[in-house]
């Protein structure tokens, strides 16, 4: 097992955890969704909500903004767009091989975007608990709720990642492609497949989090099953790409061996 | 041979079959008996009786009276259940009374027997030809003279009752005027029935009792409570010329007529023949008693031509009764509830607070976590424990204290003393508030009270959450179920014997009152009203006789009431210490409440009245299997007649 995304800042890997870009960039989404929260919290005192049988909204905002921000930077992560200022000027063009695309999938991209998607998230829950405990959803609901999210990033890191070993760094085709992979999944399912739609059980959640569990279980499943083929086929892609590595004898994982 | 044995078999098998079929079929019967003779008032408390008879089966389930209310128009159709367990055995007969409130003849009311999921048995009744817009004058006597209600007062609804279908709650007289009764027909009554009766008479209800024949039944003991008759014979009349001076009509015929001798104690005889009295009349508590001395049903007064005159004027005899003191509005009341609701959100400062401190203290370890080295990770450490410490704060510090209760109620209680020797007159409002999902079940044992929803005027919903009425042995339970974020208010009416016991008394001086408080807490923020000023005095402690003496010179140095002093009353009252939902009730409900004491008293000199708080819920109610937290506040208006001992 290599640890080479806690240990190299440069761009050799996909998303070094200690990067500057990277971490500026989590500090920002997390100002965005205390900004969010603070603007956007209920001010109804609690006697107006329940006349006029509304429920707090706090808890959906944050957790939505929460969702979108993170669900971008894992694509980003994926896609190997938050690498050092520096190397990136430098190197980008030259679409320099990772040790994400170098190494086996299983023993190191794998394991490296689960913990890092997990990671990722950590900074946010303060800000997360406290929308979703002074809407008082309860333990369980915000647990499924962080579920959600954990699965959003974990679902378009993988995609950042299949673009990024479809098209490349530089691609024009995969930047979009990969961001129109993320609409569809965030947004646009609402429209065709609501219950994948991670925003529409956010929302159920926040509406009536008791009935929450069936649809929490339909959507973990749709999307781990949506992961589990992505991992299947980074997984095949990086395959083909050491062998042919192997073959030409230019750079291969015995690099790193 | 085999053919035939074949045959006797099916032959007695359909026999078996013929002889089985009439068991099952002949199961039970239901009948019913509802309002006053079939007849209800609408909008008022009405008796519904079911009787079944298991004749042929044992029948056990749930007997269900669905009242359906409101207007399709207006959008706000609701349903109230009342039910009750139904457990038959073979053979018997029981009645199920209930005590319902019809406030719509447009939807059937529907009797409904179910056994789990099985609907044993159905009737819808068309409400339409059942309602009536007048109060009722009850005759209640199995037998009585064959035009009696064709002469009672035009402006009653005359309605004969069975007394096995008088009301077994107080309020379910609420309809009824006058009730007429032979004193022997007390006797018959069941002991709710009885209870009820009594009750309502003490609460101002109107009761007419007839000697009747039976004089053996005036000695029991249930009359002797309700009417101190002592009798001393009897006599034999032909006339009553009295009656003359009484309604314009006298009372003369052939054949002589039992007059009964007897006197009531503590009572006015309205009327007397040859010193006998003819008509008596008892107060009792807020009612009235009126006892005639002979029996209504028999001649010569059967047959009197003066009976309608006679009748008008014995309903002309009730006196008005000035009740309640002092009228809340309930969208008042309510909406001072709603703010008193005890969770609150963590409000905007504490938020600011918390996401810029998180903010700066994520800043700079982001920023030592930036460099290359050793204490990178160190810093990393440092993070992840700032992460929970901020996290088990928000669930901690937000959370917990104020929204972790997700179902709460605070209930307000007005009490009206009029007079300490009757009942005061109770209202009491409980309001459920729940942040989940809910059933519930709930009761206020041991009371008797007409319970009610109510819907706040700020609500977009017009229709109640949906509840269950159960009738038991131990009184109502309400059963209901709310949804997450969501409220219903009850609101219930009962009487009470008066906590509060004494007497005021002026000189050229001073005013004293002597008051008995007999409430499980001390009266605070205690006003008084007298002679068009208002006057806060000290709190009047649980359990003590307490005397108030109030200077009456300085007291006349006080402004008189206006709509400007409300304001420095009020200040009065944000300056104390006491709890805040009182606080918030206080804030709420005095403005209006001065002005309404000002409005009603201001012209009755000889009388003070008293308003004290007490900073908790008289009337208890319980939860089944939950024991949410709640706040109570209890209001106490008295109203006294001021001696004056010069």
């Amino acid at each position: 097992m290599k640890y080479y995304f806690l240990t190299d800042d440069s761009d050799r890997s996909l998303a070094p955890f200690f990067s500057t870009r990277l971490l500026e960039t989590v500090m920002a989404g997390v100002v965005i969704v205390g900004v969010f929260l603070i603007v956007f919290r209920s001010r109804q005192p609690i006697s107006e909500l329940m006349v006029s049988g509304n429920k707090p909204p706090d808890f959906f905002l944050s957790f939505a903004a929460t969702l979108i921000v993170i669900s971008y930077v894992n694509l980003c992560c994926g896609g190997g767009d938050l690498v050092s200022k520096g190397y990136y000027i430098i190197n980008y063009q030259t679409d320099k091989p990772t040790y994400e695309k170098e190494l086996g999938f299983y023993r190191y991209g794998m394991i490296e975007f689960l913990m890092h998607a997990f990671l990722l998230l950590l900074p946010f829950l303060p800000l997360l608990s406290l929308a979703a405990f002074s809407s008082a959803i309860s333990m369980g609901t915000f647990l499924m709720a962080v579920g959600v999210l954990y699965t959003s990033s974990l679902f378009c890191r993988m995609s950042g990642f299949l673009a990024y070993l479809s098209w490349g760094r530089s691609s024009t085709l995969g930047f979009f492609a990969a961001r129109a992979l993320m609409i569809i999944f965030v947004f646009l399912t609402v429209l065709f497949a609501p219950a994948i739609n991670p925003l529409h059980l956010l929302y159920r959640l926040n509406q009536s989090p008791d009935t929450g569990g069936y649809p929490f279980a339909i959507y973990t499943a749709v999307v781990s099953f949506a992961i589990l083929i992505l991992i299947l086929v980074n997984s095949a892609l990086i395959r083909r790409h050491i062998n042919k590595s192997d073959r030409s004898g230019v750079q291969g994982s015995k690099v790193y061996e | 041979m085999r053919r035939v044995f074949k045959h006797i078999a099916l032959i007695f098998s359909l026999i078996m079959i013929s002889l089985a079929l009439p068991f099952n079929s002949a199961g039970f019967s239901v009948d019913y008996s509802l309002g006053f003779n079939g007849h209800f008032l609408l909008n008022n408390w009405t008796p519904l009786s079911i009787v079944i008879d298991s004749r042929g089966r044992a029948v056990s389930g749930t007997l269900e009276i669905i009242v359906t209310s409101g207007s399709e128009y207006q959008g706000d159709v609701y349903r109230t259940v009342y039910t009750t367990e139904v457990d038959l055995p073979q053979n018997s007969k029981k009645q199920y009374p209930f005590t319902i409130i019809l406030k719509s003849f447009s939807h059937d009311l529907i009797i409904r027997l179910r056994q789990k999921n099985a609907t044993l048995f159905s009737r819808s009744i068309n409400l339409r030809p059942h309602f009536t817009e007048k109060k009722f004058i009850v005759v209640a006597e199995n037998y009585v003279a064959p035009d009696i209600l064709s002469v009672l007062p035009d402006q009653l609804y005359p309605a004969n009752v069975r007394p096995q279908f008088l009301p077994e709650n107080d309020y379910g007289y609420d309809s009824v005027k006058l009730l007429i009764l032979q004193a022997d027909t007390i006797r018959q009554l069941r002991d709710r029935q009885f209870q009820a009766l009594s009750r309502w008479v003490e609460q101002g209800g109107y009761l007419l009792l007839g000697a009747g024949l039976n004089f053996g039944s005036l000695g029991n003991p249930r009359l002797q409570d309700l009417l101190p008759i002592r009798v001393s014979g009897h006599r034999q009349l032909s006339e009553i010329k009295s009656l003359g001076k009484f309604c314009s009509r006298e009372l003369t015929g052939n054949e002589p007529f039992l007059v009964l001798n007897a006197g009531v104690d503590d009572s006015r005889v309205l009327l007397k023949e040859k010193d006998i009295p003819i008509i008596t009349r008892k107060k009792l508590g807020f009612g009235h008693i009126v006892f005639l001395s002979f029996d209504f049903n028999s001649p010569p007064f059967s047959h009197w031509d003066g009976r309608r005159l006679f009748w008008n004027k014995i309903l002309s005899l009730q006196p008005e009764i000035d009740r309640p003191l002092l009228e809340g509005d309930d969208q008042q009341i309510v909406s001072s509830m709603f703010a008193g609701i005890p969770g609150k959100f963590p409000d905007n400062g504490s938020v600011v607070i918390f996401v810029g401190a998180y903010l700066i203290f994520l800043w700079f370890l982001l920023k030592k976590i930036k460099k290359p080295g050793k204490s990178r990770w160190q810093y990393s450490l440092y993070l992840m424990l700032m992460i929970v410490l901020f996290t088990a704060i928000g669930y901690r510090g937000f959370y917990y204290p104020d929204l972790k209760q997700k179902f709460t109620y605070n209930s307000f209680c007005q009490i009206d003393v009029a007079d300490t020797h009757a009942p005061a007159a109770v209202r009491y409002f409980i309001g459920l508030y729940t942040l989940k999902n809910l059933a519930f079940a709930l009761n206020f044992k041991p009371y008797s009270y007409s319970l009610s929803h109510i819907i706040s005027e700020k609500s977009p919903t017009k229709v109640p959450n949906p509840y269950v009425v159960q009738i038991k042995d131990g009184g109502q339970h309400i059963l209901g179920s709310l949804q997450r974020w969501s409220h219903i208010f009850y609101s219930l009416n009962l009487h009470l014997a008066s906590p509060l016991a004494g007497d005021a008394r002026r000189d050229n001086s001073f005013l004293t009152l002597e008051i008995d408080n007999q409430l499980p807490e001390d009266l605070v923020d205690c006003l008084i009203y007298y002679r068009k000023r208002f006057l806060f005095v000290e709190d009047i402690l649980a359990g003590n006789r307490q005397s108030i003496k109030i200077d009456l010179a300085k007291l006349k140095k006080i402004e008189i009431f206006s709509k400007h002093a409300v304001d420095s009353i009020m200040r009065r009252f944000d300056g104390n210490e006491s709890a805040a939902y009182l606080r918030e009730t206080q804030r709420h409900l005095t403005p209006d409440l001065l002005l309404e004491i000002h409005e009603k008293y201001r012209s009755s000199p000889d009388s003070i009245i008293l308003v004290g708080w007490m900073p908790a819920g008289l009337i208890q109610p319980h939860f089944n299997h939950i024991s949410p937290p709640g706040a109570g506040v209890t209001m106490i208006n008295w109203k006294l007649p001021v001696e004056i001992a010069l």
